[in-house]
């Protein structure tokens, strides 16, 4: 599937605009998906998701093919919310908290939370991993190279929300 | 495979994205290791939580981004033949008719 997406971004390349509509079809959803996952509204949603297909037009010459083709709309699109919220920052449209879906850790709930509620209520950072992970089907290189982190940091990260979550939940977690 | 590698794997075989061998591998492990096995089940929860919270994509949004890079050619080139179509079908209906009108 990955093999066969990557060809359609070397057509898009040459131009090959039914290549293009392909490739949107197989993957709009889960960068959609993604983005609203960082707790954007639908609407900045839909436009980020645009400049992302667009940038992918016009960089698809520039593709190298070593990323699958999910992985590299899901980092272009997150370059793209980047933007966003330093555009916002400049025309103080939003403060960046609310547009990254910043969690405040003081908000703690004493009592036993669901596991739906539990990761609700984690950060940021560890909602876009779990997302990766579990919603877009990335294993830690795919998504290290997302986040432009080291696969050793998406590990420790994993480590730590499941010690957090397991903390939350009240219930004992592995090693 | 020891438990502590088991553990850090474990989010990745939900996601599918392991290779056949290290999957094997692991199943391996989990089917003799109840430790593991309940590690899993706490992480299949937190999956499932994640992935009950996508939300559906609204219809319509690739119209705009086709637009915006190949202008409104694409869809009228498509409508044009649609509606050629339909122009070719309706003439031909029409000469039927009066071909079977001019027979009487």
């Amino acid at each position: 599937m990955a093999e066969r997406e990557s060809t359609l971004i070397s057509r898009m390349a040459g131009g090959d605009e039914k290549a293009f509509e392909e490739l949107y079809n197989a993957n709009a959803r889960k960068v959609f998906a993604y983005l609203r996952s960082r707790n954007i509204d639908e609407e900045t949603t839909s436009d980020i998701l645009q400049n992302t297909f667009l940038a992918a037009w016009r960089g698809a010459g520039r593709y190298q093919g070593g990323a699958k083709p999910l992985t590299w709309l899901i980092a272009i699109a997150r370059h793209k919310l980047v933007d966003e919220v330093r555009m916002r920052e400049r025309t103080r449209a939003a403060p960046l908290e609310s547009v990254l879906g910043g969690h405040d850790p003081t908000a703690e709930n004493e009592e036993r939370l669901s596991v739906r509620q539990a990761v609700q209520a984690l950060g940021a950072e560890h909602r876009e991993l779990l997302h990766l992970v579990f919603v877009l089907g990335m294993n830690y290189a795919e998504a290290a190279e997302v986040l432009e982190i080291p696969e050793g940091t998406v590990k420790s990260r994993m480590f730590a929300l499941k010690r957090q979550l397991a903390g939350r939940l009240a219930v004992e977690v592995g090693t | 495979m020891n438990c502590e590698t088991v553990s850090e794997l474990l989010p990745e075989l939900l996601s599918g994205s392991l290779g056949r061998e290290q999957e094997l591998e692991l199943l391996s492990h989990l089917a003799s290791c109840p430790d593991c096995r309940s590690e899993l089940a706490f992480w299949a929860q937190v999956a499932e939580a994640e992935q009950d919270d996508a939300e559906p994509m609204p219809n319509g949004l690739f119209r705009g981004i086709r637009d915006e890079l190949f202008g409104a050619k694409a869809t009228t080139v498509l409508e044009t033949l649609r509606l050629t179509g339909r122009a070719l079908g309706l003439a031909g209906s029409a000469c039927r008719l009066a071909f079977s009108m001019a027979g009487k």
